[in-house]
Order: C-alpha cells, then structure tokens, then sequence
C-alpha cells in the first residue's frame, strides 16, 4: 500500500519535471546567482542536513525543488514566475519574516532572486526528499539467512561420536551421516605438523620441530597435537602469515597507483598494524574500530614513548581507509567525481571486506538483489565525508626531547640574554645616531646610511672567495637541510673530514660571471665564503645563481634559503639586498647539487633601502609608532657590528636545536588530502544515478537499514553518548554499528569474519564467497556451524586465537586426504568435508617457503619494505607498489591491489614452471639448500638425500624414492665428470628438483 | 539437434573427473612412469589436446588487432558528408554524458581527406592509405556498438562479453573449445606494449580452468617471456633428466589425489615449459624473416616497428598452430590527448592522435593480410580490426572527441569473411548505430562460428549456472561471411 502510494508520488513528480523541463540558460542562472546564495544563507536551518541535525526551521526544506515549491509551515516558499506570491521574497525583502536572521542581503542578490523566481524558477533539484528504501521491502531483505540474528539451535546429534573432537565436528558429521558420507581419520603427525605450520605461520616446520612432535605425538597425540597449535600462534610469524590474508582483503599498497603511482613512503606501517595486532590477539571489534576511526581515537601530542608507539599503530590503522588508488592527475572537472570514486573506494572496500555485501553496486540505484537502497549507500558514505590522507608525525621519543630540549633551552636563553640586554641598552640610542649622521640618497628619501646613487666603483673591497667542500651525504635533501661544520664556524683555517677538505683561496673565481666548471659532488654541499672589508654601512643588491639549491649568509643571518632543482647556475636566477656593516663583513654561500653539474653566479651592486623602510624614514622619527620604530630599529640591526656578532652567536645556537625524532605515518586524516572543489569538497550528497553533477539533498551519516533493528535511523550509534543532544562524527558510530550484535551489524560482521578464518584453513568457505553474503553470494554448506562460530567469536570477546584452535583441532581439520569410497560416490566435490583437499600455497608464501629450506631465510620481523626481489625477508615485507609489483609473487596470484579481494585465483602456467626450472635466483637457492643438506664430505648422499626430503617436506624418503633420487644424483655427477665439483652440482640439480615438486608447494 | 563437443569436459566437476578419475588416468601414470616420456598425453585427459568442433570449421586460427583506446569511425571507415558539411553546428541529439568527459554538443568534421577504394568502393581517409588498399579483403561492419564508455570495462566487454572483471574471454573460450595444434606453444597469446589500461584481468580465463590462460607478454622486451632460457649450468639432457624426475615424482603424487585437479595440469605445465624453451624463441625470432619482410611489416620505421614486431611474430605464431592471438596496438607516440596504454584516445587533438597512431598501426596491418594471403594462410586465418568503442561526432574541447559506445567500426578479413562485404550503418553523423546494430556478443558468436563452433553450446557450468561466452545473446552475422 505505501509503496504504491510512493511509486505513485514518483510518478506524479516525474509529470512536473516534464511539465516544466527548464532551459539550459535558467538552470545556468540558478547555478551561478541562486545555488551558492541558498546554500550559503539558507541551508543551514531549512536542509536536509539540517533536519537530521535537528535544526530545521519552520518546516522549510530549501535544497530541493520541490521542497522550495511546496514551502513551510507558513506556505509555498517559491511560486515559479510570481515573486509577488512567493514567501522567499518577502522573506529577503524583510517584510514578512527577517531572512537571512544574520542581516538583509544585498538588493542585486535578492533582485537575482526576483528575476529567477520570473524565469519560471528553474531548478534541477529533482526529486526532493530522497527515498529511504524506494523499491526495496527492508522487512523481505531481512529473512535472507545472513541478515537473520546467529542462530543458537542445540549442537547435532550423529551416531559416530568417535570422529568428534569438538563441537565443529558434529555439525560437520551430522551433514556427512545424513549424506552417508564416512570421512577420514586423523592424517599423520608429520602430515599434520607439516599442515599446521605452513597453515598457521606461513613457513614449512624446522627438521627439530617435527622430529620433536612425532616423538611427542607417540606418547600424547592429543595433546602433542595441542601443544604445537599452542605455541604456533605464540609465534610472531603468526601474524606475518594472517596478516596478508587480511591485506588482501584491505587491496593494501603503498603508491598511489594510476599513471604515476607516486610512493606512499609511510603506508607500511599499516602492514605492522595488522601484523601486531593479530600477535597480540586484538579483539576483532576492536581492530574494526581502529581501521574506522583510529584517527580520532588518538591523540598524537605523546608525553612516552610507549604512548607514540600505540599513537603510531593506531592511527596508522586507518591505512585502510585510505589504502585504495588516488589518481594525481586531475582536471577541475573531474576532481568531485574522484573524490566520490574515492569515497566508493571505501565504502566498497568495507562493504565487501568487513561485511561481505556488495555495497557499491547500490551507488548509482537501488541494488538489484540485495535489500539496501541507494540511501543507505551515501548515508554510509557519509560517515567519511571529512576523510582525507596525510602523512602524520609522531614524535616517537618524547622524554628523550623533551630532556634534550630543556638542556638546549637552558644553553640557549642566556645567549637570547645577552642579545637582548644589548638591545635594550644601545637601541634606540644607537639608532638616533644612525639617523643622525645618514645621508640622502638619490631618490631622495632619508635612506640612512643607504648608498644606493653610488655606482659599482664604489664597492667595497668584496675580497677573494674562499672554497671547501663538496660535503656529501646519502640524499640531496639531507645534504641542503644539514649544518655543515663550516656553517657553524667560519675559521678559514679549520679542516674537515679528517682533513681532506680545506678552506682554499680562489682568487680567480670572479664575479658577474657563471661557474659551472668549479665545484663539483653528488647530494653534496660546497661552500663559498668571502670577507667583505667595507668603509661604512650600506646596501648591496646580489645577483645570484646556483646549480641546484642555495643558501647564503650574511655576517651570520640567513638572507636566502631556495631548495630547488635546477641546471647550470646563471645570472639573476636568485636576487637578494643585503646590508654590510663598517669594517669586516662575512658573507657566506652554500651550494647543494643533485647529481651532474653543480655550480655559482655572484654579482653585486650598491642597492637600496627597502621601500618599507624608506616610507618610515620619511616620517619624523617622533611621530612613528611602536610597529615603525621596531622596523626600522630592525634595519639597523644589519648594519650594527656589534650586535651582528651577538646575533650570530645566537642563530648559531639555534641550529643546534634538538628536532623530535618524527615517525610519519601515512593514515586517514579529517580534511587531510583529497581532491579539491570548492564548498562541497567536505560534503556527501545523495546522488542521482550515481553522477555528481544530479545532487540531491546532502547526506548525513547512516547505516544500512536492514542491519538495524531499531526506530531511530541509527540514532542510537550516532549520538554522543555524554550528550544524546549532540552527534558525534560518523565513523564512531559506524564502528559501534557494526560490532553490536543486539541491533547493528554485528552477527553479519562475526559471520563474515569466522567464515574467511575457515575458508583460509581449509580453502573453501562455509560460504564460498567470503566477500558475499547477500543473495548472490553461495548459501552457507553449513548454516549452523557458521552461526556457531560467529557466536563462539563473540563469546570469547572477539579473539581470533581461540577460534583458530578450536578449528584446528576439529577432526575435520586433522583428517587425512585419503579418497573414500563413499565419498566419492555421493560428493566427489567434497561440500561435505568428508577428506582434506590438498592445497597449493599462495605466492608469497611459495617464495618465503622456498628461503626457508634453502637455510637463507632472513626472519626479521617488521620495519619498512623494499622493492629489491633479492630481499630474503618474508614476502610479506616487500614494499607493494601498484605498478611495480614484485613479478615472481604476481606469477603465482598475488593480488594486484586494486579491489578486495576474498578468494585469490589459484593460476597454474607454464610460465611459473618457467620461473622455478630457469630462474637464477632458483638456481641460487638450491646451492643453498645443497650446501644445507649436505654440510660436509662426510655426509653420505643417502643421508643428504634423506635430510632434503625431511627439511623439505617433513618425512623421510621411501626406498624407491632414495633409490631414484640416488641414481639421479649420480646420472648428474656422471654427465659433469669433468668438473671438479660434479658431486656438488649434481647435488644442486636434485635441491632444484626437489624444490619444483608438486609435493613442496601443495600441503595435504 | 544436439551438438556435443567431443572430449571436452563442460563443468569443473567433470573436469575433475575426466582429468584426475576418468579412463585415461591410468593410461597417463603408467606413461608418465616411462622415463623420458615427452609427448602430450591422450586427447581425452590432456584439456589442452586438440579437439573436434562443432561442425567443419572455415578457419583455424584468430589474430584480433585491438585498436587500444578506440579510432575514432569517422576519421577512418565510416565517412559522413553530413559531418563535413556541418562542422562547428549544433549535433541533433547530441547527449553530453556519451563519453568519459563531456562534449560540445557541436559537429567536428574529421580533418582528413577521404577517398573511395577499390572495387568495393569502400570510403576510408587519407590516414590508412595501405589498408585502403585492401577494402575488398575485409568485411566492414559499420554499426558496432558497446556497452561501456570506460576503457577498462569496455575492453572486458570485448574480451569476454561482460564490463565486469570474472569473466573467461574469448582466447580462453576456444581454447576450451578447440584445444592446442601446438603442444610446444601457448594456444592463447596475448602481445602488448604498453600494458593496456585494465591489464591482465582484460584476457583472463575467468572461472575456466586455468590452463586455458593467456600467455601475455611484450614482445618490444629483449627476452618476451620472463625466464626461457636454460640455466647456464645445466645442459639440455641433465635439465630433461631433471624434469623426467619430476615429472614421475609428481605424477606419483597426484595418483594418490586425483581430486585435485591442478596436480596434473602442474604437471603439464612443467611440459610445456620445457617444450616452450625451444619453440618459444623460435617462434618469437623474427631475425629469422627475410629483409623484405621485415621492411614490409615497417619493422624499420620508429612509429611502426612495434606494432609491426606484433603482426609478424603474430603471424609466425599462427603459422605454428597457436590458435588466438590478440595485440594490443603498440604506438611508442599518443599524441592529442591519450596515454600510451590507450594510444588512440584522442581526446583532445584528433587530427594528431590518429594520424600518429595510423602511421603505427597502418602498414603493418596491411603487411599482415599481404603476408598471410602470400603464404596461403589468409582463407584460414580471421583478421579483426577495431576498438572498444568509437569516438563522439561532436568535439571535446575544440579538436578532440571522446568515447562513444553507441557507433562504431569494426573490421574482418579472412576465416570465410566476405571481402569487401558492407554491412550495418550509423546515422548521417556517425554518432549512433542505426541500422542492422551489432554487439559484442554478436561478433562474439561470428567468430565462434567460423572456428566450427555453435556458441549456444559452447557452455560451462560455474556456480550452478551453463556460462557462455555469449550470455543468453549473440547472432552470427551471415551477410559478412563468404
């Protein structure tokens, strides 16, 4: 019934838009004179947003046609072509109401008004109010199973109560007996250490480890068996495997992808979130809320240094948020529908990763299977409209500075001292003085000692450039920002770097003319210095260049500081006025270069006194104010000897102040960067179809309405809870929506979670697709058992740990991979989970096995990636840059980083054969692992033969196997028997083999 | 009537018989146990063999010269007085959201001189004068249209029916179909220079088992695939005697799983490594080809030694049975707007775009039906021309055009398509199909066709559904066949 009467409104309001289908010039009109004018003065109390603030204003909704069409409580606001009628105008005018209450706007804008209301009011704000759920019935949409609360049925009963090790097991029996399915017994201890480890750290068991655990498991199988799970997820390799499960999902990178894929240096620090917490055993729901909102739960001014790095990992949480492409290149047009492509980004990423529903495909209508309307689309993306990236510094060592900063305060302030009782003793006597004896110069104004009519015979004595350098360091900014010794003492007869470099004189380095022959260096600093004797105070203009950055002092103030890149040095690419005293003057250069030709241009010329200061001077010295006084007692400064000196002592010391040891982190960051235009960069809009140029009314923060069962529009998450009053922002209320179990998302969120927990133990989902719950997705094979996992999660507070052994050590996981005949008969695909599929192992963990036998493995933990496929870190810590992949991880189906993806595709082709048979690095890593398994003469080949199988795949050799692995060896020693080293490389060819076999990278 | 390809499994799960249970797996063990074995294994295990169509095929193989970014049909094929004449006026009907920005609502004429070629009398400008030379080899169908004005999701379309990501394309889709004729050769072949915008998920074999892969490489590279070459350490013998080994090792260890499936094409794929070092090279050294031949194909011309580096090795792949081969135009320079990923993108300045890109693409193309013709492999041999989509009638800014999926031109030349065939029309600007439109399904079901293959029954079941390569559409286009 409501929905034909909706369906039937829709209809009506399409026959108006039709009826009045405006000009293109009247809606220029309105973009241009009305649009901006209502949003500006009216929005904020006639709005949507302003209803769901609770702040709307006599009924009045102004950000839609027909909102403005049918007016208030008072009457239609705007009647097309009749100003007269219309309340809007009136309103403006100030007659009937005051609007704006702030003031009358200005008569030309309410006559823009008047002609717009003439011109019939054209307006493309369709569709007014926009639908909560148009088409969709939310109450139908809500019996699909995955929207259901978890079931809490009673476990199964089966027949076969000697198959059971735990709960998981008798729904899975229960299915297979209905079925009449047997399945395997437990698999054997080396098939299950094998299983365990490469399941759990990503790494094939240590020869001791499995030694061990057979002997054990003789004993005690059981609870040998729980004892190697046990200290398994101790292992901090634990979260080095799971964590790129999770990366994958989160389509983790680190550039920004697109044609330029520029770098996101401090993205990896996401990566060590992910790892540390899934070490630490982070409570689910907690880790939801940090990726959420990480940002605004930290406070980033840390007193410890344990305080910086929780700061650190939390807010560096927000990677993921943040993590998907962003294209650089942009043209104004196209920057509002990025930043929605952005917010889609998100809104998807978390839709698919964290509750496996295909949110995006309800961004340009209503989704075509699933209960969730197009308004809960932008409501959700509501939640991020203030979310930018940024790169946040955290001082990682905050006593540290702060001791080093009071000691550098302590030094510093009696020198600040000295300075400043200077100042207060001679100033302003001195500058009285100044201006006493001062001249004129050509323009005529009282310039003081300024020589500017003077021309270049009258410079002073600019005396020979003295040289040393080139001072290098391992990057150019580095060598530019860094105070190099000469910067602090300019004694022409000190040394450095251990005397290799000296002041030298040059006296033919000449000036007004380029020097790009002279100095030379890579990331390195030269620099120049000169001593300037001059007869009195005065004014030059330098004309100065540099190949590539510059610097330059004057008797010890900095007068230029310009960090560029750029060719050969020449004339006039940098100007500055300096002021020499009377006597001695230093002036001094610092010229920084890249790499190839470095070089300098200097040329001077009397100058003038700056404008600012000649317009003061021109005053009568008693009228100036405090602001005209200090100016020029500035000005004068540079002329003063005395002061010079105290002041260089005192900017000497500045350089020397401690700098806090910053950790960036690149993270989401409320307004950090996004694409730019204009007022509405910050804002969400329910969008028409999806297209940013068809807004509708502004979206405020929602949920999705099918996972919610209360009243209030998601009320109850979004207010602040010290003040119901108030909203807080979005994101809080979207991470306590999702993990509240009772009213929210919760029982979806645990369900999705367990589900990919069980998909990646045993390569197929209770749900196929992990990433889809909603009605396209597979049903779950066993409801129950997903619903009883989803529950045991939350029961243990949301710790994952738990949920892994109690899988583990399910007979359906130990079980062996043996062939049944029943089970071949009734379910050869194995949904009913009668055998262990064998499975390959993924890419990177393909690689970090193939270190690891090798002996070449390198295990540390953590820290910044690299791009370098030489690396012997885990694969996890390679640096993932969009278009640099690394290509032997891409070979085996890595992913390319560019959506979520749940399931990875399992490719097998001749190039990966390609790779492992031909490969240098392969043939590298099976020397190593020769000399591994072989370490000595004295070593049998039998027994190195035996200690291969064993390290590689953790059992020994059969007869037959030692037998042709044998003759092999000695077919290779044979056809090299040349070689010295026949036997060792007839060695390596085995190792390579070994390393190829099917056994190797697929774990029963 | 019920057509049954023979030997070929039409769901994983009978792919998973077949090839892991079905009679011959015991016929490849005990094969396999014989040291040295090298040959493929019997027709009805090996998903690679080669297998019967449908009905008698008109050709055997597809070379598909994808014309990344999209030509624009009204600067190459598709003359239109009517634009000429009205450059500058408002387009009737011209709807600002067709491309990827948005467009002037005004005509651009194209800036190139047109003339009538052949005795076909078929139209082309002045910027294809080599392929005019040929208008009565190929079949122009005028009246294409997509569904995308996005690269990426248009290519998808393109390759595999669907503008989403998942979906096995055509490569794949014959592949499946008819097998390899070269066991020492990847049957699907994919040249690039540039990867094209969208990448690999743009040839991908979707839910199809994955031996049914491309093989993507770039063939402007020094060494086009990765790895080829034989340590330098290992002899040919001992490398063969280390996968002779392996390969009993492996197959041991897969007899005692037949469930899984990747096992043996593991296996397999370690074979055709092996035989791929050899042939591989061979096939990909064009140093091989006499001077003339190199010169023809414009191998010593800047603008057109890539793309012709891709016809003739195409060419030579062809020649040694692979069965699909699809380039992506390589055009070291993508002027007037486009990125070389998508080099005919001429968005701002079409008259620089594309006579840039056709001086690239243009002779080589034509050496290509020339050569094919020379050796006899023409008539068995499909030819296709075109891109994802075609460009707007009105401007982009003052001189470019934008995407336009509602009209544009695609090309066939041999395979039994009918030389000099016209077919299709777009309206009097070029900016919509308007008579006898043809999707990509269409096209799709045409050269499924001529490969012997009905692609109504050309079907693999994925998630309980019979997937085609032609969805539930897809008409053969008759009146271009011969």
């Amino acid at each position: 019934m409501r929905r034909g009467l909706a369906s039937l409104l829709l209809l009506l309001a399409g026959t108006v838009i039709q009826a009045s289908e405006p000009d293109r010039e009247g809606l220029d009109f309105f973009e241009a004179k009305i649009r901006p004018m209502l949003v500006t003065h009216c929005y904020e109390c006639h709005s949507a947003g302003a209803a769901a603030r609770q702040k709307l204003k006599g009924s009045l909704l102004l950000d839609s046609r027909e909102g403005s069409q049918k007016g208030g409580e008072s009457g239609p606001a705007v009647v097309p072509r009749r100003p007269d009628e219309s309340l809007l105008i009136s309103a403006l005018r100030q007659d009937a109401f005051q609007m704006p209450p702030k003031g009358k706007l200005p008569d030309e804008i309410i006559a823009h008004f008047v002609t717009w209301i003439k011109m019939g009011a054209p307006d493309p704000r369709q569709g007014g109010e926009v639908a909560r759920s148009s088409e969709i019935d939310l109450e139908a949409g809500r019996q699909h199973w995955a929207f259901q609360p978890l079931a809490r049925g009673s476990l199964p009963v089966v027949q076969d109560t000697e198959w059971i090790r735990t709960p998981i097991d008798r729904f899975v029996r229960a299915r297979q007996e209905a079925a009449g399915v047997t399945p395997n017994a437990i698999a054997d201890a080396r098939t299950l250490v094998r299983r365990a480890c490469f399941d759990l750290i990503g790494l094939p068991p240590e020869l001791e480890t499995v030694e061990q655990f057979v002997e054990d498991a003789e004993n005690d199988p059981d609870g040998a068996y729980e004892r190697l799970i046990d200290r398994l997820l101790q292992s901090e390799h634990y979260g080095g495997r799971w964590a790129r499960h999770w990366l994958d999902i989160t389509r983790f990178a680190e550039s920004n992808g697109y044609a330029f894929d520029y770098d996101r240096p401090h993205a990896w620090h996401y990566r060590d979130f992910v790892i540390r917490a899934l070490n630490s055993d982070m409570p689910y729901d907690r880790f939801v809320r940090l990726q959420i909102a990480g940002d605004l739960l930290t406070d980033i001014n840390v007193r410890t240094s344990d305080e910086a790095a929780a700061a650190v990992n939390t807010i560096a949480a927000t990677g993921f948020l943040v993590a998907g492409p962003f294209t650089t290149q942009q043209t104004q047009k196209e920057r509002e529908r990025s930043r929605y492509e952005q917010l889609d980004d998100i809104v998807n990423t978390l839709g698919t990763s964290l509750l496996g529903l295909t949110v995006g495909c309800s961004r340009c209508h209503s989704h075509k299977y699933d209960p969730l309307p197009q308004f809960d689309y932008y409501r959700l993306v509501s939640c991020f409209a203030e979310v930018g990236f940024s790169n946040t510094g955290i001082n990682r060592r905050p006593e540290a500075f702060r001791e080093a900063k009071s000691a550098y305060d302590a030094a510093h302030a009696p020198l600040v001292a000295v300075r400043t009782d200077f100042e207060q003793e001679h100033f302003p006597g001195r500058v009285e003085r100044w201006l006493a004896t001062g001249t004129r110069d050509q323009a005529g104004s009282s310039a003081g000692l300024a020589v500017s009519s003077r021309t270049s015979p009258d410079l002073p004595d600019m005396g020979p450039w003295y040289h040393v350098g080139p001072f290098e360091a391992d990057h150019y900014n580095v060598a530019f920002d860094r105070a190099w010794p000469p910067e602090l003492d300019s004694d022409l007869s000190r040394s450095f770097e251990d005397g290799k470099l000296k002041w030298t004189v040059q006296p033919e380095w000449k000036d007004n003319e380029a020097h790009n022959d002279k100095l030379t260096g890579t990331n390195c600093a030269n620099y120049l210095l000169r001593v300037i004797d001059s007869e009195t105070p005065q004014v030059l203009s330098l004309s100065l260049g540099s190949g590539d950055g510059i610097k330059l002092w004057v008797n010890g103030r900095e007068v230029l500081s310009d960090n560029l890149e750029r060719g050969a040095a020449a004339a006039g690419q940098e100007t500055a006025t300096v002021q020499l005293a009377e006597g001695r003057n230093e002036l001094m250069m610092k010229i920084v270069n890249r790499e190839g030709t470095t070089g300098f241009y200097f040329g001077a010329n009397p100058g003038k006194t700056p404008a600012d200061v000649t317009a003061i001077l021109d005053i009568e010295s008693a009228m100036w104010d405090e602001q005209q006084q200090q100016k020029v007692v500035d000005w004068f400064k540079g002329f003063d000897q005395e002061w010079l000196r105290l002041n260089q002592i005192v900017e000497r010391h500045e350089t020397q102040s401690p700098k806090p040891d910053l950790t960036e982190v690149f993270a989401a960051r409320v307004r950090g960067t996004t694409y730019q235009f204009g007022d509405d960069t910050w804002k969400v809009y329910h969008l028409r179809r999806g297209n940013a140029d068809n807004k509708q009314q502004e979206a405020t923060p929602g949920f999705l309405q099918v996972l919610m069962r209360t009243d209030d529009q998601g009320q109850r998450w979004l207010a602040d809870p010290a003040d119901a009053e108030q909203s807080r922002p979005g994101r809080l209320g979207l991470a306590d929506w999702l993990s509240d179990v009772d009213h929210g998302a919760g029982h979806l969120l645990a369900r999705v979670l367990v589900n990919r927990l069980w998909y990646h133990h045993f390569g197929r989902g209770i749900v196929a697709t992990p990433s889809d719950f909603g009605t396209r997705g597979e049903r779950p094979s066993h409801p129950e058992l997903l619903d009883w996992l989803a529950a045991e999660l939350i029961r243990n507070g949301w710790r994952l740990k738990p949920i892994h052994k109690r899988i583990m050590t399910s007979s359906v996981y130990m079980q062996a991979g043996e062939i049944t005949e029943s089970g071949r008969q009734h379910d050869p695909e194995n949904l009913l989970l009668w055998r262990r599929n064998s499975r390959r192992l993924e890419a990177e963990i393909i690689r970090d096995a193939l270190l690891a036998v090798s002996g070449s493995l390198d295990r540390t933990m953590l820290g910044k990636g690299t791009l370098d496929e030489r690396s012997t870190r885990r694969s996890i810590y390679f640096t993932v840059k969009r278009s640099q992949l690394i290509r032997m991880l891409q070979l085996f189906d890595a992913p390319d980083t560019m959506q979520s993806i749940g399931t990875r595709e399992e490719s097998t082709v001749a190039p990966q054969a390609l790779t492992l048979l031909n490969s240098p690095v392969m043939r590298d890593l099976a020397t190593k692992f020769a000399a591994r398994v072989r370490p000595s003469a004295e070593t049998s080949i039998e027994e190195a033969i035996d200690r291969a199988w064993r390290i590689a795949l953790a059992r020994s050799t059969t007869d037959a196997e030692r037998s042709a692995m044998k003759e092999f060896i000695q077919r290779h020693q044979t056809s090299r028997d040349t070689d010295e080293e026949a036997e060792f490389l007839a060695l390596r060819d085995f190792c390579h083999l070994i390393l190829c076999m099917n056994e190797f990278v697929y774990i029963d | 009537m019920q057509h049954h390809l023979i030997g070929r499994p039409t769901s994983r799960r009978e792919f998973l018989a077949r090839a892991g249970l079905g009679c011959g797996s015991l016929a490849l063990t005990s094969l396999l146990h014989q040291e040295g074995v090298v040959a493929a294994a019997p027709a009805t295990t090996n998903p690679l063999a080669a297998r019967e169509s449908h009905f008698t095929p008109q050709a055997r193989a597809v070379i598909w010269l994808f014309q990344t970014g999209s030509p624009s049909q009204v600067d190459t094929f598709d003359y239109k007085p009517e634009l000429q004449k009205r450059d500058g006026t408002e387009l009737a009907g011209a709807d600002p959201k067709t491309g990827f920005f948005t467009t002037s609502g005004k005509c651009l004429r194209s800036p190139f001189k047109w003339a009538r070629h052949g005795e076909s009398g078929a139209w082309t400008s002045e910027i294809l004068p080599n392929i005019s030379q040929h208008v009565d080899d190929i079949a122009l169908v005028y009246s294409c249209y997509s569904q995308s004005n996005n690269h990426t999701p248009a290519m998808l379309e393109f390759n595999s029916g669907m503008i989403r990501q998942g979906f096995p394309s055509m490569g794949s889709w014959l592949t499946y179909g008819l097998g390899s004729e070269n066991a020492n050769l990847p049957a699907y072949v994919v040249m690039h220079g540039t990867k094209p915008r969208g990448g690999d998920p743009i040839w991908s074999s979707g839910f199809l088992p994955s031996v049914y892969q491309a093989t993507a490489l770039d063939p402007g590279r020094e060494k086009p695939i990765d790895n080829l070459e034989r340590p330098r350490d290992l002899t040919a013998d001992q490398q063969r005697s280390l996968l002779n080994v392996l390969n009993a090792a492996n197959a041991k260890h897969a007899q005692r799983r037949p469930f899984d499936r990747d096992l043996n094409a593991r296996l397999e794929s370690f074979e055709l490594a092996w035989r791929m070092q050899t042939s591989a090279p061979e096939a990909f050294d064009i140093a091989q080809e006499p001077q003339h031949i190199q010169e023809m194909y414009g191998l010593n011309r800047a603008e057109s030694k890539n793309y012709g580096r891709q016809c003739l090795i195409a060419r030579r792949l062809v020649e040694r049975g692979v069965r699909f081969v699809q380039i992506f135009a390589a055009c070291p320079n993508a002027p007037g707007g486009a990125v070389t990923d998508v080099p005919w993108d001429a968005h701002s300045d079409i008259n620089r775009n594309h006579r840039s890109c056709a001086g690239s693409v243009d002779q080589p193309t034509a050496a290509l039906l020339r050569d094919l013709k020379m050796r006899g492999m023409f008539d068995e041999t499909i030819v296709i021309f075109g891109g994802e989509f075609g460009r707007t009638s009105d401007s982009q800014g003052s001189a470019g055009r934008d995407h336009n999926p509602n009209a544009f031109t695609t090309w066939f030349a041999g395979g039994g398509f009918k030389g000099g065939a016209r077919y299709g029309a777009s309206d009097e600007f070029g900016y919509k199909s308007v008579e006898n439109r043809v999707n990509v399904h269409d096209i799709h079901a045409t050269v499924l066709n001529q490969m012997g293959i009905d692609h109504t029954q050309l079907t693999y079941r994925f998630n309980g559904r019979d997937y085609r390569l032609t969805d539930v559409e897809g008409k053969v286009l008759r009146e271009i066949l011969a």
